[in-house]
């Protein structure tokens, strides 16, 4: 009987034997180390042809690419216009998004105008809009920074309605007893409230924005990373199109770890141990 | 009246001003397309300095009847009155039973909050807030933000912001139903000393009998719903009070079967429909 009573739950040490923990050190070179590997296999796979050097270039022929193009000056180029479009649509998209989503979430009578508006557009791709944008826009800026803002917008909007709906009755109650006023409410407990949604609705926002620029970028421009992906696939520079992946990888990235940065800034009561 | 005993030079509580005032209080609820009462023609008052606590079966309306104090609801019929402050400001302040210390502040501006809210100056914010901070035993905590709290904790920042703005009166909605039986236990003595000395006049809703028998000067039983006041009972025990030691007291335990008697009648009963 003892002995069936230890077989069905195993002690902490016998467990540890099936499921080793290693140290967070060797846990964090494992991590560094799965990459590395893949890039490896990969460059060996490339030079002795098991893959298709065509679609898939060793990842040195890559680096070469990739170092040609920024000294070259040409990557960064493009690079700074997709960047700056993508700031620019960030905030005319962004900016007014947080505002109204606010307002919608304060006022039950906005909330019940708009909402059908958001809810019935939303579902269309955006990027059935470009020919549209095209038609208003032309092929200056104005159709690039307009698609990155409604990526933007339809994100940012929806959550920051959500972020103040989300907020508990009762920090409401708290304040209405110590007789805070309507802006009171707002200032002490509607915005500081709704932040964390705000802030993950700009998070989602910005990635959709970016993926949005690109692809007007690849169908209707003359510069900017979509542009160069698209003229590396038209002239089959296939190790620049990965270089240029890289790239817009990097920048996707990187935006992403801004949002990450003002949320720390603008949200520090957060779990930090929330973020997984 | 049976009244507690009063220590000389102590105003004899039965003379001293009323503080709150609610006569014929009614309230209904609409519940699909019914209408249920919610508080029948409830009245009591209070008197300065005093401690009622109210108990009733689940449903009775005693939540309702202090979020009507609080100005949070409004009643159908009756009047509710409550000696105006000073300065203007409300009169009160309230204490939770869930989860209600901002998450996004700090100990120190959630303790601060409502005196902000009075334009209290700068310096003065500072002093009161930490005051009340160490009062309630968070000196240390000033910069934590609540997650970092335990739940006995946070009530604390709770109850320090409510006695920070110097409320008249205090209203308590269940505070301590969400703490574990020894940090409810701790958090009563220290809130019947903090009012006795404060001389706080308090409402004070709970289901806990033993709580009402601790804490309070007068308890309230209330009827099933429709709420309707089914005895008004004195607790006879001196303050400033010991919260164990009143257990012991055999006179705590005529009240409680006095009180659960009275209460199980109504629990029994259930809701009359109306």
């Amino acid at each position: 009987m003892a002995e069936r009573g230890a077989t069905l739950h195993r002690t902490a040490a016998q467990r540890a034997r099936w499921l080793p923990r290693a140290g967070a050190k060797t846990e964090a070179v494992v991590q560094i180390l799965s990459p590395v590997a893949l890039l490896v296999l990969w460059e060996i796979a490339a030079r002795i042809g098991w893959v298709d050097q065509r679609f898939f270039p060793a990842p040195s022929a890559i680096v070469r690419a990739f170092w040609e193009a920024v000294t070259t000056g040409v990557l960064l180029h493009h690079l700074k216009i997709t960047l700056w479009r993508v700031i620019l649509g960030t905030l005319i998209g962004g900016v007014p998004a947080v505002l109204i989503g606010l307002a919608m979430g304060l006022w039950r009578w906005l909330r019940l105008t708009l909402d059908p508006i958001i809810a019935a557009t939303y579902p269309l791709p955006k990027s059935a809009l470009f020919p549209l944008l095209l038609l208003i826009f032309g092929l200056g800026e104005g159709s690039k920074v307009s698609m990155v803002a409604i990526g933007v917008f339809y994100l940012a909007v929806t959550n920051a309605m959500e972020g103040v709906l989300a907020i508990s009755p009762v920090y409401f109650d708290v304040a209405k007893t110590f007789g805070a006023k309507r802006w009171d409410v707002i200032r002490t407990v509607a915005l500081p409230g709704a932040m964390p949604l705000v802030l993950a609705g700009l998070r989602l926002g910005v990635g959709t924005g970016l993926i949005l620029g690109v692809l007007a970028e690849m169908l209707g421009a003359r510069d900017g990373l979509g542009y160069l992906l698209w003229s590396a696939w038209q002239t089959f520079s296939v190790s620049s199109l990965w270089a240029t992946l890289f790239v817009t990888a990097i920048l996707g990235f990187a935006s992403v770890q801004l949002v990450d940065f003002l949320r720390k800034l603008l949200v520090p009561w957060q779990r930090t141990g929330a973020r997984r | 009246m049976h009244e507690p005993l009063s220590e000389p030079g102590v105003v004899p509580a039965a003379q001293r001003e009323v503080v709150v005032r609610v006569s014929e209080v009614v309230k209904h609820f609409q519940h699909g397309r019914r209408q249920l009462r919610a508080l029948d023609r409830v009245s009591f008052e209070l008197r300065e300095g005093r401690f009622l606590v109210i108990v009733g079966p689940s449903g009775c309306g005693k939540t309702t009847l202090l979020r009507i104090l609080a100005g949070l609801e409004h009643q159908d019929s009756g009047e509710v009155w409550m000696r105006p402050s000073r300065d203007g400001h409300p009169p009160f302040a309230m204490v939770f039973q869930e989860q209600s210390v901002f998450p996004w502040m700090t100990v120190r501006d959630n303790v601060a909050y409502g005196l902000k809210l009075r334009r209290v100056r700068g310096r003065e914010v500072e002093e009161r807030a930490g005051h009340w901070i160490r009062k309630v035993g968070l000196a240390g905590f000033e910069r934590a933000y609540p997650h970092q709290l335990s739940g006995g904790m946070k009530q604390r920042v709770s109850i320090a912001r409510a006695f920070a703005v110097d409320p008249d009166v205090l209203l308590m909605d269940e505070p301590f139903s969400a703490l574990d039986e020894q940090m409810r236990t701790i958090l009563q003595q220290e809130v019947s000393t903090l009012c006795e000395e404060q001389q706080k006049t308090v409402i004070f809703v709970t289901h806990s009998i033993d709580e009402a028998i601790t804490l309070g000067d007068e308890v309230l039983v209330m009827t099933h719903r429709p709420g309707q006041v089914k005895r008004l009972i004195p607790i006879p025990f001196p303050r400033p009070r010991d919260v164990v030691e009143v257990r012991a007291d055999p006179r705590y335990g005529e009240l409680y079967e006095e009180i659960w008697g009275l209460i199980a009648e109504e629990v029994r009963r259930g809701p009359r429909e109306d």
